[in-house]
């Protein structure tokens, strides 16, 4: 299934920088059938190498397609002769335009005059491989939301005639930037995600990784800002194996078993923050990935340096203030000062709109109380944070909480002292 | 899009399965037959405590009872 999502993202990439990105639909088709034919081949056992069957497929039924179509459209005049057309073809599926005709891509659906949600709607379909129905549920949208925002993505890629070479682009510095923005939705939604039966996704992260590396194979594209969105990932996706239990339920910080985090990918990570750190230019997804960073490499939490946690979140706040950014750096001031200094914070937040809302306000409003012996108060803010849970893995991890309390109290007696932890 | 970000401290740390302390192992056998988790098909775990010694941060030593929801 990866294997025909990633040809997918692929050969549509490829085929639309031979056909031009008013022929998307016909790429799209061509892809769609090249995939089908390989489904029905492969029944009865898989080709030696079913990445290059799958392309062989797509070269022959794109020659078919375009040859059928030459009077109808218009085409690049490079497919205008029928040995001009074979070698055109023959060279935009070659390994070695791999990387450049879906970096072309993403830089092209990233356009200044599309919306975010477009953006990451565009890469998911056309580079991650994602059906409309399965990006809508990905997001809680309906299927028609993103089929419109599909197709203002295809009416303004219409008006380019062909898909620019990242290096040529007037504008490559803004839609970098949108570029960074949409893999790490991308990321964020594969590491705890908005599908109720599914909430952390390790393949939207891989793909995000993938994604990334695109953009630092390439000269033109391999900014400090991209090293930083990559060790970013690395980081967070090398704890990936240890958020939920058996039961698909979101395991608390303290109690994964750090001796299952990726080595390889923290040290990956290590790699590409030491190569972010050239410049004297400190983007947000430097802070971010230097919090993840002191994660990854903590053998505790306790032994976690939360000063510096403290520190990068301050830097964050200053640049990017964002409710969301000032929830998570009052948990980190309640593990460097103190509970009641992360509860001051978190109190000092009550106001806001957006965190109202938010599940993990709540729950972390909860947590301080929790933790400081304050069991009615932290009750209340539990059931506020399970009311808005958006999954079951959210929901039984707040009820877990409740029921450790409800415990801890029913129980207690001379010889067993016990107590809830974090 | 709800853009709030992969946050360890929002996302891992306030999350949670439940974790009781007992004095012995007899009591966190006694303590985990009281669980409810059961009527629903749930599961019980008894581990010995992993740390020893409280934080300054309401963290304390513990022997864990963990359960798992159905």
């Amino acid at each position: 299934v990866d294997l025909f999502r990633r040809e997918y993202a692929h050969l549509v990439s490829a085929l639309t920088r031979v056909l031009g990105p008013s022929n998307i639909p016909l790429a799209e088709d061509v892809v769609h059938d090249a995939l089908v034919s390989a489904m029905h081949a492969w029944r009865f056992g898989l080709p030696r190498d079913p990445k290059a069957w799958i392309i062989r497929a797509a070269h022959n039924r794109a020659i078919d397609i375009i040859r059928r179509e030459q009077r109808r459209r218009s085409f690049l005049p490079e497919l205008a002769t029928s040995t001009a057309l074979t070698d055109t073809i023959d060279a935009a599926l070659a390994p070695a335009a791999e990387g450049a005709s879906q970096l072309a891509m993403m830089f092209a659906v990233c356009d200044p005059g599309l919306s975010r949600e477009t953006h990451v709607t565009l890469i998911l379909r056309w580079l991650c491989g994602l059906s409309a129905r399965e990006i809508g549920q990905a997001f809680l949208v309906d299927t028609q939301t993103i089929d419109r925002r599909l197709h203002r993505g295809r009416t303004r890629l219409r008006e380019l005639g062909r898909l620019p070479d990242v290096e040529s682009l007037p504008d490559i510095e803004t839609r970098r930037d949108s570029v960074l923005r949409s893999l790490y939705l991308l990321f964020s939604e594969g590491y705890h995600g908005s599908d109720p039966q599914d909430p952390v996704r390790p393949f939207l992260c891989e793909d995000a990784l993938r994604l990334t590396g695109l953009l630092l194979d390439a000269k033109a594209t391999a900014h400090p800002d991209a090293h930083a969105l990559a060790a970013l990932f690395c980081f967070d996706a090398a704890r990936l194996p240890t958020r939920l239990d058996e039961h698909r339920v979101f395991v608390p910080l303290e109690d994964q078993d750090r001796s299952r985090w990726d080595r390889a990918r923290i040290e990956r990570g290590l790699m590409h923050l030491a190569r972010a750190a050239t410049g004297d230019h400190m983007s947000r997804w430097h802070l971010e990935a230097g919090i993840a960073c002191e994660h990854a490499i903590a053998p505790s939490i306790q032994k976690t340096d939360w000063d510096r946690i403290v520190a990068f979140y301050q830097l964050l706040a200053q640049q990017s203030w964002s409710p969301i950014v000032a929830l998570n750096r009052a948990l980190a001031v309640a593990e460097r000062d103190g509970l009641d200094e992360g509860r001051r914070e978190l109190i000092a937040l009550a106001g806001e709109r957006k965190l109202s809302r938010y599940p993990f306000y709540w729950a972390a409003r909860a947590d301080l109380e929790r933790r400081a012996d304050r069991h009615a108060a932290a009750r209340d803010n539990y059931e506020r944070a399970i009311a808005l849970a958006r999954s079951p893995a959210e929901r039984v991890s707040f009820e877990r909480r409740i029921e450790s309390m409800r415990i801890s109290q029913g129980v207690s007696g001379p010889g067993t002292r016990h107590s809830s932890s974090c | 899009v709800v853009t709030d970000g992969p946050y360890a401290e929002s996302k891992d740390l306030v999350t949670g399965s439940l974790i009781v302390e007992a004095a012995s192992l007899e009591d966190a056998i006694d303590l985990a037959r009281t669980c409810p988790t059961y009527e629903f098909g749930g599961s019980v775990e008894v581990r010995p405590p992993g740390l020893i010694g409280s934080d300054a941060h309401g963290r304390k030593a513990r022997r864990r009872v963990l359960y798992g929801a159905g």
